[in-house]
C-alpha cells in the first residue's frame, strides 16, 4: 500500500509538470539559406535563418565574416517584421569567392539564449 | 540532468549481500542512481518553492553543444528537470523491472538538489512470487564546476546520499551509501575542417565511488561514459545533409555504465553494460530507448531494454519551476 501511495504522489507530480503553463523554449535553427555547409556557384545577397520559435528582435544578431575574420554583412542583422522566427542580414552584391562563416545569437521569447555558427562557401 | 542511477543496487548484488541477493537473481543493471525517490512532502515543498522563484536559464548546454540527459548515468549539467526511466532485463528464467523517478531543482545558477528513487519488481522465475517495492531514496547536491562555450566542455561535481531504511523492506538497504561524483562532457566541435563530419560527436563521463556505512560492505567504483553523435549539431552547425522531421532531433549514442568492486572479497570484479540507442531531443522533453548488453557473464546473459523520458522544467515553466530559486 505504501508503494501505491508513492506511485500516486509520483503521478501527481507528473500531472503538475504537464499542466504547467506552456512557454516558448530554447530557439534553435530550423533551416537556413544558404544551407549550412553549402557550396554556392552564385554569391548570395543575404543570409536567412528560420528558427523553431519566436525570437526577440532587440537581442538577436546575425553577422557574416569572411575567411580573414572581417565582417562582410550589413549591421547586426534583424528579425523580420512579418515573421518572428526569421533572422536575416544583407550581403554586398558580388561577394567574392571564398569561405564564409555565419555567426548568430538569439534570445527566445522566454529569455533563453542560444548561439551558433556555420560555414558556407562561394566558388 | 540525468536520471540515471549509480549502480548501488548492482553493487549490492556484486557484494553478495544476503538481504539483496536472495531477492535478486538477476544482476541489477549497473545503472546509476543519481536520482531517487522524492518523498511526497519534499516534492510538494520543492514545487512550492520553485513556483515562487524568478526567471533564468538552464540545461546541459556549453556553447553550441547540447548534452542530452543520458539514461544510465549522470550527465554533466545542473538543471531543473524531472525524469522517468524504465528498464527490463532477463537472466535465464529470472527477470527484473525497474522504474526510476527523479527530480532536480536548481537553488542557484550553479547549485542544485536532486531526489530520486526507483520501484523494482524482481521475479525469480522458479515459481516463487515476485518481490517488489521502492528502493531507498537518494538525495544529492550538484555543483556546476565550469562551462566553457568555446571548447564545448562542461563539468559538475555531486555528493549523493542513498538513505538506508528509506525504501520498502523487501528491496531497500539497511545502511546508507555516500557517493561523491565527477561528471564531465566534451564536444568535438573544435575538430579541424577535414574532420568536420565528426564535429557532432561528444563524449561524456561520470566517475564516482560508493562509500557504504556498513563496514562489511565493499566500496564500489562507478565509471560510466557515453559517445554521442548529434544530428541537430550536424544539421545546424556543420552541414545540412537534408535530414528532416523526427530524425533531425535524434542523437544516436552508446552509453557504457560500468561498476568495479574495490575491496572486501570482490575486489576488481567488474559488471556493466554497453547500451546502444537513440535519444530524441524536443523543446520541452526528450525520450530515448537503448538496449542493455551485458559486458560479461558476471553481469548477465540476456539483452535488456531501457526507455525513458526527461522533462525540461526550464522550458516548460521558464518563469517558475524552471528557474533557480536564488537567481
Amino acid at each position: 500500500m505504501v508503494g501505491w501511495k508513492r506511485t500516486k504522489v509520483a503521478a501527481g507530480l507528473l500531472m503538475l509538470v504537464l499542466a504547467a503553463p506552456a512557454a516558448e523554449a530554447h530557439a534553435f535553427p530550423d533551416h537556413s539559406l544558404p544551407k549550412v555547409g553549402s557550396r554556392l556557384t552564385v554569391a548570395p545577397t543575404r543570409v536567412r535563418i528560420w528558427f523553431d520559435g519566436d525570437i526577440e528582435p532587440v537581442f538577436s544578431t546575425l553577422v557574416v565574416k569572411n575567411a580573414a575574420g572581417s565582417q562582410v554583412s550589413e549591421g547586426r542583422g534583424q528579425v523580420s517584421a512579418s515573421n518572428k522566427v526569421l533572422l536575416e542580414t544583407k550581403l554586398p552584391p558580388g561577394l567574392p569567392p571564398g569561405r564564409y562563416r555565419v555567426y548568430w545569437s538569439v534570445i527566445a521569447r522566454d529569455g533563453h539564449h542560444t548561439e551558433g555558427r556555420f560555414p558556407f562557401r562561394v566558388k | 540532468m540525468n536520471c540515471g542511477m549509480t549502480g548501488i543496487a548492482a553493487g549490492r548484488a556484486l557484494r553478495g549481500e544476503p538481504g539483496v541477493k536472495q531477492h535478486t537473481p538477476v544482476q541489477v543493471p549497473a545503472r546509476a542512481i543519481r536520482w531517487r525517490r522524492p518523498q511526497g512532502g519534499q516534492l510538494i515543498a520543492l514545487l512550492l518553492l520553485a513556483a515562487l522563484a524568478p526567471a533564468a536559464y538552464a540545461h546541459a548546454v556549453a556553447g553550441m553543444r547540447v548534452f542530452p540527459a543520458t539514461m544510465s548515468f549522470d550527465d554533466p549539467g545542473v538543471a531543473d528537470e524531472g525524469s522517468w526511466v524504465f528498464s527490463h532485463i532477463d537472466n535465464g528464467p529470472a527477470s527484473q523491472d525497474t522504474m526510476n523517478l527523479a527530480l532536480a531543482k536548481r537553488i542557484t545558477r550553479r547549485f542544485g538538489l536532486v531526489a530520486s528513487t526507483d520501484y523494482q519488481r524482481l521475479l525469480a522465475g522458479d515459481g516463487t512470487p515476485a518481490v517488489s517495492g521502492w528502493d531507498d531514496t537518494t538525495v544529492a547536491a550538484d555543483y556546476q564546476l565550469f562551462k566553457h562555450p568555446g571548447s564545448e566542455s562542461i563539468g559538475m561535481i555531486q555528493l549523493a546520499d542513498t538513505i538506508g531504511h528509506s525504501g520498502s523492506q523487501a528491496i531497500a538497504s539497511t545502511y546508507s551509501v555516500y557517493t561523491p561524483e565527477f561528471a564531465f562532457g566534451k564536444g568535438f566541435g573544435g575538430l579541424p575542417h577535414r574532420w568536420r563530419m565528426l564535429r557532432p560527436m561528444a563524449f561524456t563521463t561520470a566517475v564516482s565511488e560508493d562509500f557504504p556505512t556498513n563496514p562489511t560492505t565493499p566500496n564500489m567504483l562507478n565509471w560510466n561514459f557515453s559517445v554521442q553523435y548529434s544530428i541537430p549539431y550536424l544539421q545546424d552547425f556543420v552541414r545540412d545533409v537534408g535530414i528532416k522531421g523526427l530524425f533531425k532531433n535524434m542523437v544516436p549514442l552508446i552509453e557504457v555504465p560500468m561498476q568495479t568492486c574495490l575491496d572486501r572479497g570482490c575486489a576488481n570484479q567488474t559488471t556493466g553494460y554497453i547500451n546502444p540507442g537513440v535519444i530524441w531531443i524536443g523543446h520541452y522533453f526528450q525520450w530515448g530507448v537503448e538496449a542493455q548488453i551485458p559486458v560479461n557473464s558476471r553481469t548477465g546473459n540476456s539483452v535488456g531494454v531501457l526507455v525513458g523520458m526527461d522533462f525540461y522544467f526550464d522550458d516548460i515553466a521558464p518563469h517558475s519551476l524552471g528557474t533557480p530559486i536564488f537567481n
